[in-house]
């Protein structure tokens, strides 16, 4: 017997044994699905998986914001050391200027003029250099406050791109190879739940089929005629079917004792036992015990008025059948 | 009951001993391309003297359509004129079979017993269902009408 039997109407009958294989399997596939959603969630922590080109470029450009970061930091403390530099001269050329006032002044009240107007001279000279410095201070001072102002907003910039780069994850051949995985394993477990949920679990119909075959005289002709028996039962699919066809077997055997007329069929024809199964929708085959169905004369369908070919054609929603439209009509006697 | 029940499975039963009841997969397939029958699946299975395909198709068919096919298939064809007649019974007379002698007109034994005594059993040929899946399903779907 089948294991599996597709209806026209899309409903899958399975055994029960099958079912239980399906169940398990995808109950498998799903936690094998589990833990490959586990690893992908450790391995990538709420991070965004990138491609590894996009990462390298990211990565570049935030090298590339660090160096030019470290170059504003350098030219900070460049413009930082001249500004000191230049504060330490201007002091000087004060303290110096102020040392060449006294010393002039000195001269001055012990009559050593030459000298005094020598030393103004260079007090005077002092005074311009000291002029020019504090205009190089005022540079410097722009310089430095320009080159702080850059450094922090590249120290911005990078902080940015370093958050959004630990954000990300590179989408090594591995963790390509993991999304794959699971990507195909969720497709897998979808399609395995849509036929599962379509499956039905079938009941098993067994059925024995007994033929005689021997002659008889209508109309003083001889014919080969057949008669049939059919008795079946309907188990459940782990009911083993020897056991079925034992119980089928003499089941059979005590219908056709118990008929009248039949006891004459052991004394003629051939005797041959077949039997079939198949897994039927358990709505329409309730379980139930061995049943007899058919005691026929398969001949006799020739006596009956033959079919016309109308009776195969399809019909119009609503428009009657050859059979119903000939309701009524009487027949050909037998 | 008073309407036959269509059927989607097609069972055909060969003699391989007896050249008039051998099987011919080329006839086979051919009949199928002809009936324009979509192949869904094919199952071939070896008894003591003969081969048991069961095919099913995407089509319903009418159960004496279904038995015409099997015969035009080259199924033996003593098996099909009872199978024509169980049909013809049912057709003539739905209301007085039940259920099971509906489902069960189209026989094919897996167990067959003559004089008490087990004269066939089928068992599953995989061989021979890959040869004839590849007549009846791959072949079909890449070729054309017959």
């Amino acid at each position: 017997m089948e294991e599996e039997v597709v209806l026209p109407d899309g409903t899958i009958l399975v055994t029960r044994r099958r079912y239980e294989e399906e169940r398990r399997l995808v109950e498998e596939l799903q936690r094998r699905l589990s833990e490959l959603q586990a690893r992908w969630d450790e391995a990538v922590r709420g991070r965004v998986v990138v491609p590894p080109e996009e990462y390298e470029r990211e990565r570049a450009e935030l090298s590339r914001v660090e160096a030019e970061l470290r170059a504003a930091w350098s030219e900070w403390g460049r413009s930082a050391a001249r500004l000191r530099w230049l504060y330490r001269r201007r002091d000087e050329l004060r303290a110096r200027r102020e040392e060449l006032l006294e010393q002039a002044r000195r001269a001055r009240a012990e009559g050593r003029e030459e000298e005094a107007a020598a030393l103004m001279e260079e007090h005077r000279r002092l005074g311009r250099e000291l002029l020019r410095v504090g205009g190089y201070i005022t540079d410097a001072l722009f310089a430095v406050r320009e080159a702080a102002r850059r450094a922090a907003a590249l120290r911005r910039e990078s902080g940015r791109l370093r958050g959004e780069l630990a954000r990300k994850v590179v989408l090594t051949p591995e963790l390509r190879a993991l999304r794959a995985e699971i990507d195909s394993l969720q497709r897998r477990v979808e399609e395995e739940s849509e036929r599962l949920s379509r499956k039905v679990i079938g009941n098993k119909l067994v059925a024995l089929h007994k033929r005689w075959v021997y002659e008889s005289r209508p109309g003083g002709k001889r014919h080969d005629l057949s008669i049939e028996a059919v008795a079946s039962m309907v188990v459940d699919t782990d009911v083993p079917t020897e056991e079925c066809e034992e119980a089928l077997k003499a089941f059979l055997e005590d219908e056709m004792t118990a008929t009248p007329g039949f006891e004459r069929l052991y004394d003629v024809g051939e005797d041959v036992v077949g039997f079939e199964e198949k897994l039927v929708h358990p709505d329409e085959y309730p379980l139930r015990g061995p049943q007899l169905h058919t005691l026929e004369w398969w001949h006799r369908v020739f006596a009956e008025p033959q079919l016309k070919i109308t009776d195969f054609l399809p019909r119009r929603p609503g428009e009657k059948g050859p059979r119903e439209m000939e309701r009524g009509v009487k027949r050909h006697a037998d | 009951m008073a309407e036959l029940r269509p059927v989607n499975v097609l069972k055909l039963d060969f003699e391989q001993e007896n050249p008039q009841k051998s099987m011919s997969v080329p006839r086979m397939a051919w009949v199928a391309k002809f009936c324009r029958l979509t192949v869904q699946d094919v199952k071939a299975y070896r008894t003591r003297k003969g081969i048991h395909v069961v095919i099913r198709v995407r089509e319903a068919l009418h159960p004496l359509i279904a038995v015409l096919i099997q015969s035009l298939m080259g199924s033996d064809y003593a098996r099909e004129a009872y199978n024509a007649v169980r049909v013809l019974n049912l057709m003539s007379s739905p209301d007085k079979y039940d259920e099971v002698a509906h489902d069960c007109w189209n026989v094919l034994y897996y167990k067959k017993l003559v004089g008490g005594e087990v004269a066939s059993e089928e068992r599953f040929d995989p061989e021979l269902t890959e040869e004839l899946r590849r007549a009846l399903i791959e072949e079909a779907e890449e070729g054309g009408r017959p």
